[in-house]
This record gives C-alpha cells, structure tokens and sequence, in this order.
C-alpha cells in the first residue's frame, strides 16, 4: 500500500471523527464552522480522544449500581455539576464574531469558578466518606453513651467526656456537609443561568438583544457564583 | 474584590492552579505568548482541553503555522542554493513545496504516532493523566517548538542569505542544519514538558508509587520515542513527496 492509498484511509477515518465532533458540538453551517470540519478531518488523532471522552462521560451516567439513595443523589449532582460545566464550555466554545471578544475577559473567572466548585464537590466527597467511617460512626457512639450511662457514669467521666466530644465533632463534620450541599446545590443554579446568558450572547448582535446589559448580567452572575464559592469556602 | 478573595481562598487547596489565576484576570490569555514565556498559566489551558476543543485547535494552529513557516524558509534556501548529491534528491525538484509538506506532516503524523505510547509511558511513570491531556501536553511541545522555530529563523535565513551571495560556503551542510534545528530546538519543548508534568504532578492523582525521578524518565522516554519515530517519517514522507513531484 503506497503513500496515496494510506492518506485516502486517514482521510475516511478522518470524516468519520469529523462527523462524530460536528454532530457532539451541534454546529451549524458557517465559514469557521467548515473550517473546523477541515481541521478536524486532516488532523484527526489530536481531536479523536477528546471525543471518545464525551462518549465515555456519558456512558459513566447511565450505568446503575446497587448503592444507596444518598450515594446515588450525590453521583447524580456530581454528573449534573459535570454536564452544567460541558454545557457552559460549549456554549463558550460556540460563541463567534463580537460576543467571543467581549465574553474573553469573564472566561478566566468562569474557568476559575468551575475549579472552584470541582475542589467543593471533591470535598463533599471526602466528608460523605468520613462520615461512613468508624470514627464518625454516630449509632456506635451512641450506643456506647447509652452504656456507660447504664452503668451510673456520669459527665464527669472521661470516657463519657470523650465520647460527647466525639458526638460534637461528627455533628459539626454533619453541619459542614449539609451546608456544602446546599451550596453547591446553588453554584449548579447559578452555573445554569450563566450557561443560558451566555448561549444568549450568540444572538447579541441583532437588535432586539442589547450585548451591553447582556454582559452586565453574565459579569454579575459569575460575580454570584463567585459568592457562593467563597461561602463554600468558608464552611 | 469578592472575586479576588474567593481566588486567595482556593490558593490554599489548589496551590499550583489558582495562585496564577489571579494575575491571568490582568489581562487575556494568548497562547503564543505563554508559549514563548514557558508560563505556568499554559498548564490552565492544557486541562482546560480536557474538556474543550478550542485549546487543542489554537495549539494545533500554532504547531502547523510555525512549522510550515519554518519549513518553507528551509525549502527556499535549498530551492535557491539548488543542491547536488543525496539532499537534493531527497527534496526533489521543488523543494519549496516539498519540504515544507514534508516536515509539517512528519512532525504531526509522529506525534499522532506516539501517542498510545506517551499516554502508557506517563502512566507507567505513576501520573494518572487521561488520554486528552496527554495529546494536549504533545501538542503543547509541539507548538512550543514550532513558536521557538519561529524565532531562530531570521538567524538562519541570515546564515543562508549569506551562503547565496557566498560569504559562506556549504549549502549541504546548511540544509541539513535547517532539517536538525527542528529537533535541537524541541529539546526547550520537552524542557516545557518536564517542567509542566511538575507542576501537574501535584494535583494529578498517582496511578501508583512513583519511583525516583519519574518525571526525568517519562520526559527521556517521550524524547526518545518521537526522536526514533520523527526522523523517519520525515524521511519517508519527503521522499514519497519527492517521487510525486
């Protein structure tokens, strides 16, 4: 097999990813848009495993496992942080023309913010996780209250001290949980509302949209997201 | 700034990623000035590819732009200084279009090449990195290269310019000096390598122990490889491009 042939076999596989990347970003038809499906298409061994991370991502939220309904709440609102984050980049990523320009200076911010909220999910993670282990076991602490006090030991007693000590720091660890919850909870709102502007920005040029008060509400969303992380932050 | 103190806030748990997130809100990022500059914000952008597919597309522009560019001020020189002997057959009659074809196909076709390899030697090395962010770090080498390449050639086309009117002899020896500067130069890519997959390290999760100057090994190995699979594709595609003009 010569030269030709083998680029004539790059070149089909080349359409294929091509075609797969077009119909992933939902393009339309445009002259950077061609373009792309071009550079795609020519240089397709750099492209193809960012689709297959796509493919993989979505295929990670349709498999079930037998856990509980808090471990499956969580892994939903992990992969509902995740697609609001694909969904926000893409609608970045879509953004052409006067509305690219303008949105460059928020992306830093946004890009800052969804680290920010991937560090609080990570520590939602680390706190379920403690909270299911043998220190921060509350019905064994419990239990072993109950007994000591069974017994006649009063507060004065080390051992109940110690064990009350124990019982503060799991239901603060509980408190620092919820709260993190909840705001996350609000960040993936906020991240969804911002999404929704900026795919907005795409139309900012016609006349029946205003790109001035447009950024103003995406500047000051990215500024409550900002708030909300910080508050994370603080728990 | 509520911005500003949440970025201070999250310094503390992602050190090597927020910090510099801070001065990148002074002004936008460009990416052929991180590359230039070496700048630590490049590796913001490296795992923004994880998800995205503009910063593989801009790198991607950068490897091509420069590296055809350079490739066709070589081609010039050789088309100009029309060379005998075993170079000028490899280059053809038009060596103005081939080489340029040449070199950027090889350097990229090498590159796609090796990519199951780097991605098994940087897990091998104990750095979980994903499939994506190891054709972005090729990809960052490369531009790197390419945007360095860009920089070293009005030095040679001086070099040559000075061959053609004859101040200096050897337009074989020139040549060839135009096909290895490439690879003198990607030794500062993989220096850029080395010193982002540090930086990385920190915050990517460990596939399992890591042995002692991994990071010098898996660099050695990445170099290695492409300069084994580079030269010969170059090679080949030059000489397939040759026969066909």
């Amino acid at each position: 097999m010569g030269i030709v042939e083998t680029f004539m076999i790059y070149l089909v596989i080349g359409m294929v990813v091509a075609t797969a990347l077009w119909v992933a970003h939902g393009r339309t038809l445009s002259v950077s848009a061609v373009f792309d499906l071009l550079m795609w298409a020519l240089l397709w061994p750099f492209f193809a495993p960012l689709l297959f991370g796509q493919a993989l991502a979505s295929d990670s939220s349709r498999v079930s496992s037998p856990r509980g309904n808090s471990e499956r709440a969580r892994d939903t609102k992990e992969s509902r942080l995740h697609e609001t984050q694909q969904r926000l980049l893409q609608a970045i990523g879509r953004l052409d023309g006067l509305a690219e320009g303008v949105i460059k200076p928020q992306l830093t911010q946004i890009d800052a913010m969804v680290r920010s909220l991937d560090v609080a999910e990570h520590r939602l993670q680390e706190m379920e996780e403690m909270l299911h282990s043998h220190e921060f076991d509350m019905t064994q602490v419990d239990a072993a209250l109950h007994d000591l006090r069974s017994k006649g030991y009063n507060d004065e007693e080390p051992r109940v001290r110690s064990l009350g000590a124990r019982r503060r720091n799991i239901e603060r660890l509980q408190s620092m949980r919820d709260r993190t919850h909840d705001e996350l909870e609000r960040a993936l709102v906020k991240l969804e509302e911002i999404s929704s502007q900026v795919l907005l920005l795409r139309f900012a040029d016609q006349p029946e949209t205003k790109l001035a008060s447009l950024l103003k509400e995406v500047a000051g969303n990215v500024d409550g997201l900002a708030t909300v992380v910080l508050e994370m932050s603080e728990v | 700034m509520v911005l500003t103190k949440t970025l201070e806030s999250f310094a503390v748990a992602t050190p090597s990623v927020a910090a510099p997130q801070v001065a990148a809100r002074e002004r936008p990022l460009h990416f052929h000035d991180l590359l230039i500059r070496d700048d630590p914000r490049l590796d913001e952008a490296i795992v923004a590819g994880e998800r995205d597919i503009a910063p593989i597309q801009k790198l991607l522009t950068l490897s091509v732009g420069g590296t055809t560019l350079y490739g066709f001020a070589v081609g010039l020189a050789a088309q100009l200084l029309q060379l005998p002997g075993p170079m000028g057959e490899w280059l053809g009659r038009v060596p103005l279009l081939t080489f340029p074809l040449a070199l950027t196909a090889a350097f990229l076709l090498a590159l796609a090449v090796c990519l199951p390899s780097f991605y098994f030697y940087t897990q091998l090395s104990g750095l979980d990195a994903s499939f994506r962010l190891i054709t972005m770090q090729a990809l960052r080498i490369q531009a790197r290269t390419s945007i360095l390449l860009l920089g070293v050639l009005p030095v040679y086309a001086a070099i040559v310019l000075g061959s053609v009117v004859g101040v200096i002899e050897g337009g074989e020896e020139l040549i060839l000096l135009g096909v290895l500067l490439p690879f003198v130069v990607g030794l500062a890519g993989l220096t850029s390598l080395y010193k982002s997959f540090e930086r990385l390290g920190q915050v990517l999760p460990v596939a399992h122990v890591r042995r002692p100057c991994f990071l010098s090994r898996l660099v050695m190995a990445w170099g290695m490889m492409y300069a084994v699979v580079c030269p010969v594709a170059l090679y080949r595609i030059g000489e397939g491009l040759a026969a066909m003009f």
